[in-house]
């Protein structure tokens, strides 16, 4: 009988020792796939607005500002994907060691308040000086909404430890963008004052309001990835000559009688893919859009949101770096310029031509890109999807259906031709630019695989 | 008992018969209201485009008699692509929010979307001229 009390009071001894009463419960998973994109998605749709409302966001600008909210996002939240790798180490001059370290994975970030943090502080970074009062308050008033949704399922600790470490991560990449040349250039987007080069084959100015062209130095900045500037780097354009034998004249030619002849499809085309006036927010908005869109339908997770969004984000900056290399390089003449000289000079385009010069077409480069990587994340490599591009409907525009996305990309592409702001050779040659770019990107940096 | 399943099939197919009117109805009534922020951003559109085709070709005519942008006509310009910028967004986010909410809420399958789609655009071939 002794002895039975000894051992139980022995037992209650050790019963009151344990501080965790509870049965232990094997751990739960953590990973980004766990959570939704809602949240992330409508941040890219909030950046386009910003985009449309803040001065100096132009289409190189543009590019940068949505590409560093792609690339902080991924940083943010790779510790939570299954084998993922962190772009430090991998992206041209991001270093390991300037990047904070994510806590040991026992850690539960909740990486919704992760990204939620990341991205909000990036995006007050990216637009920082012209960021206008209303829109940052739109800013703090998603991050909050998103922080105070997100608190209902988490406790206090992790999601004030998940913020630190999303906004140490957005102030890392903030810091590695502020060297790559691009930084403030929203201030000053057409580099006054420039004297641009001269010569026959040479830009003019299209509008009397754009004297010098946009962004004459965007070729110095940095890429993200030093190897895609081999992958795009174009074959020279034809040999400029007002011969009407000529194949330049020819292709000059072209653009003249495609306008003439434009069907009232043509137009709407061109209309479509302009990204037009005083609307929009620049081509590379619009395919952050299509991939927004592709996300949602698709119901994909935050995992292959953030993936997404970084091999876009990265793809993009490049293709503008790329293009504009060309366009400078050769500083080529628009073909309204052109025309209007050798051929009629009462021609008119569809739409009006931007300030900088022709070779290769923007528009077809950064949908080349676009075209990759919706291919790799959305199809098995083939590229067939059906997507219904919805994304300028809130632009008074039809919404246009596709069978591929090459297709997409083609249409894309032709439709500066269509407008009479690109010769064939700058749309084609942009296209394969992108391409090389997108592929690239896709098989240079070591991404997760089949994310959900 | 064979009185009891006809009754049965036939209750079975009348409830069927009034969702799908019922859904029927709904459609219409989404594509409706989508249809009448579509137009408006159509013409919205219309108008935008010519204000920029206004402003390129007063410029075009500048520059061929080789007179310079006055300040004054610039700030004009400034204003004027600004106004657009402002009504364009304030509508496009009606337009993104109406159609991500009827999207979320009931047309989610490429199907359902396709089908609003075609209606939408039904109605706006009558109400937007």
């Amino acid at each position: 009988m002794k002895r039975l009390l000894c051992f139980a009071l022995f037992v209650a001894l050790l019963a009151g020792c344990t501080t965790t009463p509870e049965v232990v419960e094997p751990a739960k998973t953590n990973n980004v796939s766990d959570y939704s994109a809602d949240f992330l998605r409508e941040w890219m749709k909030l950046e386009c607005r910003i985009v449309k409302e803040t001065a100096g966001f132009l289409p190189p600008q543009a590019s940068r500002a949505f590409g560093y909210v792609g690339i902080t996002a991924y940083e943010a939240a790779y510790s939570g994907i299954a084998n993922a790798k962190p772009l430090a180490g991998q992206i041209n001059r991001l270093l390991p060691a300037t990047m904070p370290v994510p806590l040991p994975l026992n850690v539960r970030y909740h990486w919704g308040m992760v990204v939620n943090a990341a991205v909000a502080d990036m995006m007050r970074k990216m637009f920082d000086k012209n960021l206008s009062a209303a829109n940052l308050e739109k800013i703090n008033q998603m991050e909050t909404a998103n922080y105070t949704a997100f608190l209902k399922t988490t406790s206090k600790i992790l999601a004030d430890e998940s913020v630190k470490h999303g906004q140490a991560v957005a102030q890392a990449i903030y810091e590695y963008s502020i060297t790559d040349g691009g930084h403030d250039s929203y201030l000053n987007p057409f580099s006054r004052p420039f004297t641009p080069v001269t010569g026959v084959d040479k830009w003019v100015p299209t509008d009397a309001k754009n004297l010098t062209p946009l962004s004459p130095y965007w070729q110095k900045c940095r890429p993200i990835l030093t190897s895609n500037m081999t992958y795009a780097n174009p074959v020279k354009p034809l040999e400029f000559s007002t011969e009407k034998t000529s194949e330049f004249y020819k292709q000059a030619v072209a653009v003249y009688n495609q306008v003439k002849n434009n069907t009232p499809e043509q137009v709407e085309i061109t209309k479509f893919w302009a990204d037009d006036p005083f609307a929009t927010c620049t081509p590379t908005g619009h395919t952050f859009n299509i991939m927004t869109q592709l996300l949602e339908e698709t119901n994909a997770t935050l995992e292959k949101a953030v993936v997404g969004y970084a091999m876009l984000g990265i793809a993009e900056i490049d293709a503008f770096i790329a293009c504009w290399k060309a366009k400078y390089d050769y500083s080529l003449i628009r073909p309204v310029s052109y025309i209007q000289k050798y051929i009629d000079p009462n021609f008119q385009t569809v739409i009006g031509t931007p300030a900088f010069p022709a070779y290769t077409s923007g528009h077809a480069t950064e949908i080349g890109v676009g075209e990759r990587i919706f291919t790799k994340l959305f199809t098995n490599g083939d590229g067939n999807y059906t997507i219904t591009d919805r994304s300028q409907v809130q632009h008074g525009f039809a919404p246009r259906k596709f069978t591929n996305f090459a297709a997409m990309s083609q249409e894309c592409a032709n439709s500066r031709l269509y407008g009479g702001i690109h010769y064939e050779m700058d749309n084609q040659n942009g296209l394969l630019m992108g391409r090389g770019i997108g592929n690239n990107v896709l098989s240079a940096i070591q991404w997760p695989q089949n994310v959900k | 008992m064979k009185v009891k399943i006809l009754i049965g099939v036939c209750l079975g197919s009348l409830a069927v018969m009034s969702c799908q009117k019922m859904d029927q109805t709904q459609l219409e009534k989404d594509a409706q209201l989508m249809a009448k922020l579509e137009c408006e951003a159509r013409q919205l559109k219309e108008e935008r485009f010519k204000a920029a085709n206004d402003i390129r070709l007063m410029e075009d005519s500048l520059a061929k008699n080789k007179l310079p942008l006055s300040a004054a006509k610039s700030a004009e310009i400034d204003s004027v692509k600004e106004s657009y910028t402002l009504r364009t967004g304030v509508l496009a986010d009606k337009i993104t929010k109406t159609m991500d909410s009827l999207f979320a809420n009931s047309y989610h399958t490429p199907e359902e979307r396709q089908q609003f789609d075609e209606a939408t655009e039904k109605v706006l071939l009558k109400i937007c001229q």
